[in-house]
Formats: structure tokens, C-alpha cells, sequence
């Protein structure tokens, strides 16, 4: 009996000690804003500004007035050495612990993430304990802080939703890249490909009308709604910002990569027999893409095969498809002949530009060899790669014409 | 209590003052002398100062004796009486050459040792003496007063039979021998209480039931030294294998059915007057956790609802501490929308959230036993007043959280999916155990407490039996425990009650 009643005292005198904390005694940070300091030389002394974005858990309390005034509460911005030494910094005027451990995103500003520092910075987030892996990291055009200041979600109340469902969709629609700090942390430490970072940007500019996925962030002719946008993804090489690729290249990027797979891809397609319009499809990759790496003397050579199904959401040419054998192939084949271009020029793109690839092929190079010593000593990243000598094989199946098979008359509807 | 006892020798010895007549010793016999005979009971009886006490002498005119008969009338039919051993004694014209084929009730047997013979007559049975013959005859005619066979009010069941045992012994042993038709089918008397002479009956089939459980038994049962035992649910405290533990090890039933199903499984059944239900030995786990629906049921019903309850019987015991580990000490595992809305909720709350719980905790409790007590009259308040008005009242005036509200709610209307009386007690009260690790350490510390309440249940046994069994340590059974088998594929009794005959197939026995 003596036993029960000291531990029901020791509830009584140890709440509040050691990890314990009530859920109402945090702040949860949702968004982490990085950007360079201003005033202060990053070479010489190591200093970052952070922004957090809280969650405002008062929405849910009855009677508590969810709107704020005209300026941000739930955004603050300060400059702190790293972004862990930054939590205990910003309680000087944030009252509750502040816990990263539902933080959502991590915003780098385009700035920052060239530097050689940045890596070293966000390293230290492998070492703390609350911040996620599966944290997504976001590169923006401008400063982190706009982006995050600026981003008011036009449906959602919480900010947190706000991002897991942009992001969610987004990896849905292929139109960004999946990028979790995971992922960096897993292929930089890998050194061998490239990391794609979400991209995006808080200020519009002018950028003239393309296809639906050839843009980059901040070029989307939109008016209205929310300013902050992704597409497209920012490119990095051994922990360092090097470039930028478009929506399209992301796109590719996604279905090139089993390790990411995409599910709801809508793209458009010149018209093979009326090149005034643009047929509208829907991707779906349907197997794994096969890649073959053969080692030789010289360059090496890779086999890609690249399977696609294809289902063809609208015609505006009028030109009945479905129905006719021939036109079929002719679609086919000009449906095959522009992806296979729009992925060898982005592979043209990465040997030239970037050296390496972002498509994590390294995964298929490393079993042809015995020791980690040899394929480090081979390099794939820097010697073999730019070099190499890459087919691709379309492996295109049309499986589908839409609802209505046939279309509509369209001698008789102008008639 | 010394002194309770030294009062108590002191009054035994007044009585045996008044009467002026000693307790028969054991082995003491009837004299012959119906005289001597007669005044001896009366005044052990402390006649006429009893009044609940008959003494009838007469005269056999065809064997030319006199005679004297006694009985208790409360406990005993007078008409009975009157009818077929008096009136045929008296009125008999032709000789009587011995008694028992002089009178009509149908069991009559001779007894010579005086003490078994008031044993006979204290539990409602007729006493004749005549005189010259040196042993008492001995006549069942006793009938108590009591209710009739009624509906099951614990053990609910949607398509089994709908009686349940009732206070009087012999009705009890009908109802479980009216599904067992054999010879087999064995019943033990035993006497406890050395004051009030409690009978125990001891129900087995001969053939199935284990010896060795049996022996235990009788000697548990032989080993009370008590004066009085009163009914089962007392017998239940004295015969147990841990007094002082949490879990139950016999099982208790008010189903007459599910008696004679695991008479027929081997087990070992007691039934004791004054006790609406039966007790079985040994008891698992298993069969706490199994309710008589689950083989009435069909195959799949019957396994759907083992899995509810297995559920119930897990959330009870672990949603209140897993919501305190969570909120105290791993954030991090809940979907931020459902964090944020706690966090919301408990902004305005004074408590730490483990006093919050074992506040609403406890008030369940409350209202929950106020409810078993309430007359039935007002029954319906106590739901009203205590659930109704005062969650709600609690959650308004900021008190409480809605979302603990929620919690307390859950794991209070899981528990009564537990059908079990005991276990129901044994889970509610392991819960508290449950949160109080979870606030000390969190999960690690409900894990601790797991690992060691599934050690402890793993270490019991039951009458020698261990309590997980079949599940651990295997034993070769049906498999019946957390779900079961089709019927036709029960073909074992539970090896662990260690039956003489394992099969249950018939057509294996030959």
C-alpha cells in the first residue's frame, strides 16, 4: 500500500519536471524562414536571419477573436547564428517554448542556398531532435521572410494545412520536385546526384504565355488569389544552389526517377495533323523506368526505357481519334518523339550544365561494382556521367479517348 | 477481535446452560429409548422456547410403538408431512413390519449417528423415532421458500437459453443436469461453516473432469474454518489462489448453460444455496474474456464480437494514458490539426492535464457505482445529472476540456462491453495503473507497465492451471481464446484442465 500512495505523490510533485510539457505550453512553429543577415559578412562570421511562422491554436477557443489586425503576429524574424540557437533567442519576446516539432516546410531564400554556408547550417538540423526528416525544404526567389509574410492561403485558416496540402499536391501533379530534407540530406551525403528543392517565389514578373509546365516560380500568368506560388525546382550539387529548372523539367525529372512517382499529370501536345491546337493528355507512368548502365572502356553507356501510359482528355481539333487506326499511330508516334526529345534535352541540359544528374541513376551504377572504393574512384558524378552515351526507349501505350469517344461534327456545328 | 471471540465462547457456553444438553459428539448414536431420545432433541432444539422447531408424537398402532416425529416447519412442506407419513402411520390397520414401506414420500433413509441426523433435519427433512429401534429415519421433505428460474441479468446473451440459476441449490443442479443427460454426470456434497453447516455441491463428469483439480478442491474447500459461509461469492475469497490480487481466478456464472458446457469441458463446477449462480475452477483469462453469445452466435458474428470486445477491453485500459503520454511527452505524434485543437481547447484550463483526467476519471467511476446503488425509481437521474448535465456543465465553465470529456467517455462506455463482472473491475482499476505510469515517464512508462502486468498474468495459475493457458504455455485445445474456431473444427477440450478424454469428436472416441 506504501508504494501507490508515494507514486501518486510523485505525480503531485513531479508535473512540470523533465521532458513534460503540456501541449499548451508550446508554440508550434509551422514554417522556417532562412535568409542572409543583412549588414553582416557571411564569410567572417557564421549568421542567419530566421522567421517562424506560429500556428495560432486560439481558433479553436470559443469566444476568442481568430482575425488579427493589419499586422502579423504569428510572423516573427530574427537574427541568430543557426536556426536551433534561434528558438531560445526569439522567447525574449515569444512566451511559450518554441517546438519545431510540427514544423512543415523549411524556406530558404535563393541567396542563402548558393552559399557554401547553408549546408553547414542546415546540417544542424540532422542533430536536433524536434525537426523532422520529412521536413519539405523550399527555396524562394526573394527573401524568405516575404514569402512567408506574404502567403495568405485564400481557403484555409491554418497555415500548417495550408502548406501539407500544397505540397501534397503539388508532388501529385509533378509540377515540383519531392524534396524533403531527408532526401537532401540522404543524396548530398551520397555525393553523386543532383537535389531538387521546391521553388518558388512571392513576386510575379513577366515571363509571356508557354506551355502549361514550362514555367519557373514567380512567371505564372495568374491574377489574383494567393501571391506566393511554386513550380518548378531549384537544383543542388553537393549542398549548394547551382540552378534552376522549370515545371516541365521537374516533370520529367519525377517520371525518369523511381524513387518519386507521380499520379495526376495533365499536359498538352501539339496537334500531330492540325498544328494550330493542342491536345490535352493525361501521364501516368505505369511501370518502373528501366535503366541500364553498361561500363566501358571509355564513357559508359545507359540504357533508359521509359514506360507511359497515356489517356487523351480532349481534342479541340476535332479529329476523330478514337476511331481511326492510322491516326492513332501518327498520334503515337508524334507523342513519342516529342517526350523522348523534351528527355534527352533535359538530359543534354544536366550533362552540360550541372555535370550530374538528378534522377538518382547512381542507384543503378553502384551494384556494378565490389568495393565502394572502386565506384568512388570511377566517379560517376564528375567523369562519367557528362559524358555518358544515353538512349532513351519510349515505352507508350493509348489507353484511353476520354468519356466520349467520338467527337463532335464540327462541319455540322458551324454549318 | 480477540475479544468478539472470547464473547462469543462465553454465549455458547450460556446456551448449552439453558438447554442443559451438550452438542452430540461425533459418532454418538440414538439410544432406542424414544423417551430419552425425544427429550434430548427437544432440548437441543429448545423446545417449545423455539418456535420454529415441531415435535409430533404418536402412536404406530400396526407395529404397536410410539413414536416421534420432528421437523422445521419454515423449512419444510407440511402438507407433506401430514399426508404421506403421518396419516398413512396412524390410520394403517394392517402390521407394519419396518417404516419405510409404511409411508409414501419418496425418499426415506435410515440414519444411526445422531449428529449426520440433525445435519438432515436442520436442512428441512422430517426426523422419525420409534421407539426400540436405534436409528433415526430420515424423510426429504424440505421446501424453502425462494424465487423461480428468471432471465440472466449480467450475463445478457441474444439467442441463448434465458434462465439463469437461482437461490436454491437442488433447482440449480436440474438446470445444469437437464443438458447433460448421463451417468456420468457426478454431484458432491460438502459441509463447511462449523456453526451454520453450509452445503457445498461439488458438480463434475467422472469421466472428463481432471482428479487433480478435484482433489485441490475438496481439500480448499475442506480447509475453511469458519463457522459460517453464507454463499459462493464468500466461498469464492476462501478457496482462491491469490487473495490479494488484481485479477480474478475463478470464474463466477449465472448461465446454466455455460456451467454445463465446461462441465462437459472438463472443469469443475460448484453450487452452493443462496447463490443465483455457480462457480467454475480452474479459470483463464480466456474464460473471462468469452461470453456464452460468442459459440450461440455463428461463426463470423461470434468472432466479430470477441474482436469488439478485445478492442473495448483496450481502449479501456489504455485511451486516457496514451492521450496523457501524447500531450505530455511526445507532441510529436499527433497530427498537428488535432494538437492544435487540444492545445486550443486547454488554453483556458487550470489543471495539468493528468489531474484533468483523473478528476473525470473518477467521476465516472462515481457515477457509474452511484448507478448499481441508485434505486431503481431514480435510476435515470443519475445518467441525466451525472453524465449530461455534468460534462456538459464541466466543458462550459472551462474546467475541463472537451477533448478530455471524449476520453473519459470513451474508455467508460467501452468497459461495459467487457462482460465480466470481475474483469470489468480488474480493467477499470489496471487503467488507473495505466495513467499513472503514463504521467511519471509517458509511454516508456506504460510500456514498463505492460511488460510487467503480461509477465504477472503469464506467472498465475488457477488451480495449478496457468492463466494464459492455451495461448502460453501451449497447451493442445481448440484454440479458443482470442477468437475462435468453426465449431466443427473444435475438436479438443483445453488440454490444461487435463482431462481423461481429449477429443470431443465422437467419432475419435471409438
Amino acid at each position: 500500500m506504501r508504494y501507490p500512495l508515494l507514486l501518486c505523490a510523485l505525480i503531485l510533485v513531479l508535473t512540470g519536471c523533465w521532458d513534460k510539457k503540456e501541449v499548451e505550453e508550446r508554440s508550434y512553429v509551422v514554417a522556417i524562414g532562412m535568409d542572409l543577415p543583412k549588414g553582416i559578412d557571411i564569410e567572417k562570421e557564421q549568421a542567419v536571419d530566421v522567421t517562424f511562422q506560429f500556428s495560432n491554436p486560439k481558433l479553436n477557443v470559443k469566444g476568442a477573436s481568430a482575425t488579427e489586425g493589419s499586422e502579423r503576429k504569428d510572423v516573427v524574424t530574427l537574427t541568430a547564428p543557426d536556426i536551433v540557437t534561434a528558438r531560445n533567442m526569439a522567447n525574449s519576446f515569444v512566451t511559450r517554448e518554441i517546438s519545431y516539432s510540427h514544423n512543415k516546410v523549411l524556406i530558404v531564400s535563393e541567396d542563402l542556398a548558393k552559399k557554401e554556408i547553408f549546408y553547414r547550417l542546415l546540417s544542424t538540423a540532422i542533430k536536433d531532435r524536434e525537426i523532422r526528416r520529412e521536413t519539405n525544404l523550399i527555396v524562394t526567389k526573394g527573401k524568405a521572410s516575404e514569402f512567408i509574410s506574404k502567403n495568405k492561403p485564400e481557403l484555409l485558416v491554418r497555415p500548417h494545412r495550408y502548406y501539407q496540402f500544397l505540397i501534397d499536391r503539388a508532388a501529385e501533379t509533378g509540377l515540383v520536385p519531392e524534396s524533403t530534407l531527408n532526401r537532401f540530406f540522404a543524396i548530398t551525403d551520397g555525393d553523386a546526384d543532383l537535389f531538387l528543392a521546391i521553388y518558388g517565389a512571392s513576386n510575379q514578373e513577366e515571363a509571356g504565355f508557354r506551355d502549361e509546365d514550362q514555367y519557373k516560380a514567380g512567371q505564372v500568368p495568374k491574377t489574383g488569389g494567393n501571391p506566393v506560388l511554386m513550380i518548378g525546382s531549384a537544383v543542388f550539387k553537393e549542398g549548394k544552389m547551382i540552378g534552376t529548372l522549370t515545371g516541365e523539367e521537374t516533370r520529367i525529372t519525377r517520371l525518369l526517377d523511381n524513387t518519386e512517382n507521380t499520379r495526376d499529370l495533365f499536359s498538352s501536345f501539339q496537334d500531330p495533323l492540325d498544328k494550330r491546337y493542342k491536345i490535352a493528355v493525361r501521364i501516368k507512368k505505369t511501370n518502373r523506368t528501366k535503366v541500364k548502365i553498361k561500363l566501358r572502356n571509355g564513357p559508359p553507356k545507359i540504357d533508359v526505357t521509359y514506360p507511359i501510359e497515356i489517356k487523351i482528355l480532349s481534342v479541340p481539333s476535332l479529329i476523330n481519334y478514337a476511331d481511326d487506326m492510322k491516326k492513332q499511330k501518327q498520334l503515337k508516334a508524334a507523342l513519342e518523339q516529342k517526350l523522348k526529345e523534351n528527355a534527352e534535352n533535359l538530359i543534354k541540359k544536366t550533362q552540360k550544365k550541372f555535370k550530374t544528374e538528378p534522377f538518382y541513376w547512381s542507384l543503378y551504377a553502384r551494384p556494378l561494382f565490389s568495393t565502394v572504393k572502386e565506384y568512388e574512384e570511377w566517379d560517376w558524378n564528375n567523369k562519367r556521367y557528362p559524358y555518358a552515351d544515353i538512349n532513351i526507349k519510349m515505352d507508350l501505350n493509348i489507353t484511353g479517348f476520354g468519356k466520349q469517344f467520338k467527337e463532335s461534327d464540327i462541319e455540322k456545328v458551324l454549318d | 477481535m480477540r475479544f468478539f471471540n472470547k464473547r462469543k465462547r462465553h454465549e455458547g457456553a450460556l446456551g448449552q446452560d439453558d438447554s442443559a444438553a451438550g452438542k452430540p459428539s461425533s459418532g454418538q448414536t440414538f439410544s432406542g429409548n424414544i423417551h430419552r431420545d425425544t427429550d434430548y432433541i427437544k432440548q437441543l432444539y429448545s423446545y417449545p422456547a423455539n418456535v420454529d422447531f415441531m415435535v409430533r408424537e404418536f402412536t404406530i398402532f400396526g407395529m404397536g410403538r410410539k413414536a416421534a416425529l420432528f421437523y422445521i416447519p419454515s423449512l419444510t412442506d407440511a402438507k407433506l408431512v401430514d399426508e404421506d407419513i403421518i396419516r398413512p402411520l396412524i390410520t394403517k390397520e394392517m402390521a407394519i413390519q419396518d417404516v419405510p414401506s409404511a409411508v409414501y414420500v419418496s425418499a426415506i433413509n435410515a440414519e444411526q449417528e445422531m449428529r449426520k441426523a440433525f445435519q438432515e433435519l436442520n436442512t428441512g427433512d422430517t426426523l422419525l423415532l420409534v421407539d426400540g429401534i436405534t436409528h433415526a429415519y430420515i424423510m426429504k421433505t424440505a421446501k424453502t421458500a425462494g424465487r423461480n428460474v428468471e432471465k440472466p441479468q449480467n450475463e445478457t446473451t441474444l439467442l441463448g437459453p434465458k434462465e439463469s440459476f437461482v437461490e436454491k441449490s437442488g433447482e440449480n443442479i436440474s438446470l445444469i443436469r437437464k443438458k447433460i443427460r448421463s451417468e456420468d454426470f457426478t454431484v458432491e456434497k460438502m459441509t463447511v461453516g462449523a456453526r451454520s453447516n453450509n452445503e457445498v455441491f461439488i458438480i463434475y463428469n467422472k469421466e472428463l473432469a481432471s482428479s487433480r483439480v478435484l482433489a485441490e478442491l475438496r481439500e480448499r474447500i475442506g480447509c475453511i474454518s469458519k463457522d459460517a459461509v453464507q454463499n459462493l461469492s464468500l466461498l469464492i475469497q476462501h478457496i482462491e489462489d491469490r487473495k490479494r490480487s488484481l485479477v480474478p481466478t475463478i470464474l463466477q456464472t449465472e448461465r446454466p448453460d455455460r456451467a454445463a458446457s465446461y462441465i462437459e469441458d472438463g472443469y469443475v463446477v460448484v453450487i452452493m444455496n443462496n447463490s443465483p449462480f455457480a462457480i467454475v475452477a480452474p479459470a483463464t483469462f480466456w474464460s473471462f474474456f468469452h461470453s456464452a453469445d460468442d459459440h450461440y452466435l455463428r461463426f463470423i458474428y461470434g468472432n466479430f464480437t470477441r474482436l469488439l470486445r478485445i478492442i473495448a477491453i483496450f481502449i479501456t485500459l489504455f485511451t486516457s494514458s496514451i492521450y496523457i503520454s501524447i500531450t505530455n511527452y511526445h507532441v510529436e505524434m499527433f497530427p498537428t490539426d488535432l494538437l492544435l485543437a487540444i492545445a486550443g481547447a486547454r488554453e483556458i484550463v487550470p489543471l495539468p492535464a493528468i489531474l484533468e483526467l483523473f478528476l473525470l476519471e473518477i467521476a465516472f467511476e462515481l457515477i457509474r457505482e452511484a448507478g448499481i446503488r441508485v434505486p431503481a425509481p431514480i435510476g435515470p437521474t443519475i445518467g441525466i445529472v451525472g453524465a449530461l448535465i455534468l460534462g456538459q456543465a464541466a466543458v462550459e465553465a472551462n474546467v475541463v476540456s472537451p477533448i478530455v470529456v471524449i476520453v473519459v467517455a470513451l474508455s467508460g462506455l467501452s468497459s461495459f462491453a467487457i462482460n465480466d463482472v470481475n474483469l470489468s473491475y480488474t480493467i477499470r482499476i489496471a487503467r488507473f495503473v495505466f495513467l499513472l505510469s503514463a504521467g511519471l515517464a509517458g509511454i516508456f512508462g506504460m510500456v514498463c507497465c505492460f511488460m510487467a502486468c503480461v509477465i504477472y498474468l503469464s506467472s498465475i495459475k488457477s488451480f495449478g492451471v496457468p492463466y494464459m493457458a492455451p495461448m502460453t504455455p501451449n497447451y493442445k485445445s481448440s484454440g479458443d481464446t482470442v477468437f475462435r474456431k468453426l465449431l466443427t473444427n473444435e475438436r479438443f477440450r483445453p488440454g490444461f484442465t487435463k482431462s481423461k478424454d481429449l477429443t470431443k469428436d465422437t467419432g475419435q472416441n471409438k
